[in-house]
């Protein structure tokens, strides 16, 4: 999902930093409401938290292991608000501070992992958790991440049709929708399952240092 | 000085992405090396890091897809290096916390975020190292999942307790007015 600047049409990056900086205006008021004076250090931390998170390989069954991002387990413990403002300043900081994505992507990430990826995480915990809450949590964090990968897909195989010249080469990103969506969610079905199993084993920790039971 | 930078840096983002034109991206390219000076060698080691993988395989698979289609290949990989090597210069030049200085939160949630990450950064790798040299073969699943939910476990109770001292910190030099 680290997709460099220069593969991205200015007609995805520009309305992708409207409806961000919509939503974070939004996101960061509504925190604020719920937090006071606490949002600054929780956002800050948790933010640390999340990048730390990313770097950390998630052993999966079968002996191989991947990299989560924290969307499904931010969204069901803090809210999918507080998931998107805090992946916002993560994605921020690997773009500038670490070379890991761009500039111009960074608002791409931030809607897509962040919003989209941590209301998909939220309400499919919300809907299962009666049902059986471990099967929940994997499923919220496996499909806050693969929902994620599908949008991700969808941003990246428009831009052939939106951004060419005028034999109808591609001048950003060169491969369509029938490319784009196989190649990248495919390998996503296997690495969902770490976040599947991070949102599990953060959501028993979190609940065990607060409420004293697993 | 440095809302200027941020300016131009924005308009170089611009030129590279609402110009196609090979020759006008290697000029800014060789701009943007003679104003890296010095620091000419280190950033482009940091850009070719930062954009190889991705690069390499949209490159690739172009090729095997589509052909050699030079004009195309060169357009893109030029443009991607242009951009990551004027972010990086940009990151060298500029003072990214005093660039946020309009709005005293974003400030600090940046100056505490990338504290934060760099301590937590060291722990991590203080933890591997742990492991690494407690273990002679692989470890198996059970070991490195045991692995992972104590770090997962130790950084969630380390951000949750320092978001508590930190605002306690910010609280009693005065950050905060009570009302």
């Amino acid at each position: 999902m680290h997709i460099p600047d220069g593969f991205l049409s200015p007609k995805t990056y520009i309305p992708a930093y409207v409806i961000a900086s919509g939503l974070w205006i939004y996101g960061i008021k509504k925190m604020k409401k719920e937090l006071e004076d606490k949002t600054v250090p929780f956002l800050s931390v948790m933010a640390a938290f999340s990048f730390v998170i990313s770097l950390i390989m998630v052993p999966i069954p079968g002996g191989s292991s991947g990299h989560a991002v924290g969307i499904g387990l931010l969204s069901v413990i803090f809210g999918y608000w507080t998931a998107f403002i805090v992946l916002s300043v993560v994605f921020f900081l690997q773009a500038v501070m670490f070379g890991d994505g761009g500039i111009t992507t960074f608002p791409v990430n931030a809607v897509i992992m962040g919003f989209v990826g941590g209301i998909t995480s939220y309400y499919v915990y919300r809907f299962l958790r009666k049902i059986n809450n471990t099967f929940a949590l994997f499923l919220a964090g496996y499909m806050g991440l693969l929902i994620s990968a599908f949008f991700t897909a969808v941003v990246l195989g428009i831009q052939p049709y939106i951004a060419h010249n005028k034999d109808g080469n591609p001048l950003f990103f060169p491969f369509d929708l029938s490319i784009t969506v196989p190649a990248v969610l495919v390998p996503h079905l296997f690495i969902g399952i770490g976040e599947g199993i991070l949102t599990v084993v953060g959501w028993n920790i979190y609940r065990r240092i607060y409420d004293g039971k697993d | 000085m440095e809302k200027i930078k941020g300016l131009l840096y924005i308009c170089g983002i611009f030129t590279f992405t609402f110009f196609h034109n090979i020759y006008l991206y290697i000029l800014l390219i060789f701009f943007l090396f003679v104003l890296s000076g010095k620091e000419f060698i280190p950033i482009v080691k940091k850009t070719l890091f930062s954009i190889t993988i991705f690069s390499s395989v949209v490159t690739a698979s172009y090729v095997f897809i589509n052909g050699f289609d030079w004009q195309y290949i060169t357009l893109v990989n030029v443009r991607v290096f242009g951009i990551t090597f004027m972010t990086f210069l940009f990151i060298k030049r500029v003072n990214l916390f005093k660039l946020f200085s309009f709005s005293e939160n974003l400030m600090f949630i940046i100056v505490l975020s990338y504290s934060q990450i760099l301590t937590f950064q060291k722990y991590l790798t203080d933890f591997r190292f742990a492991l690494k040299s407690r273990t002679i073969l692989k470890p198996d699943f059970s070991d490195r999942y045991n692995f992972f939910k104590r770090i997962v476990e130790f950084f969630m109770k380390s951000s949750l307790d320092r978001s508590k001292e930190i605002n306690m910190a910010m609280k009693s030099r005065g950050f905060y007015t009570d009302e």
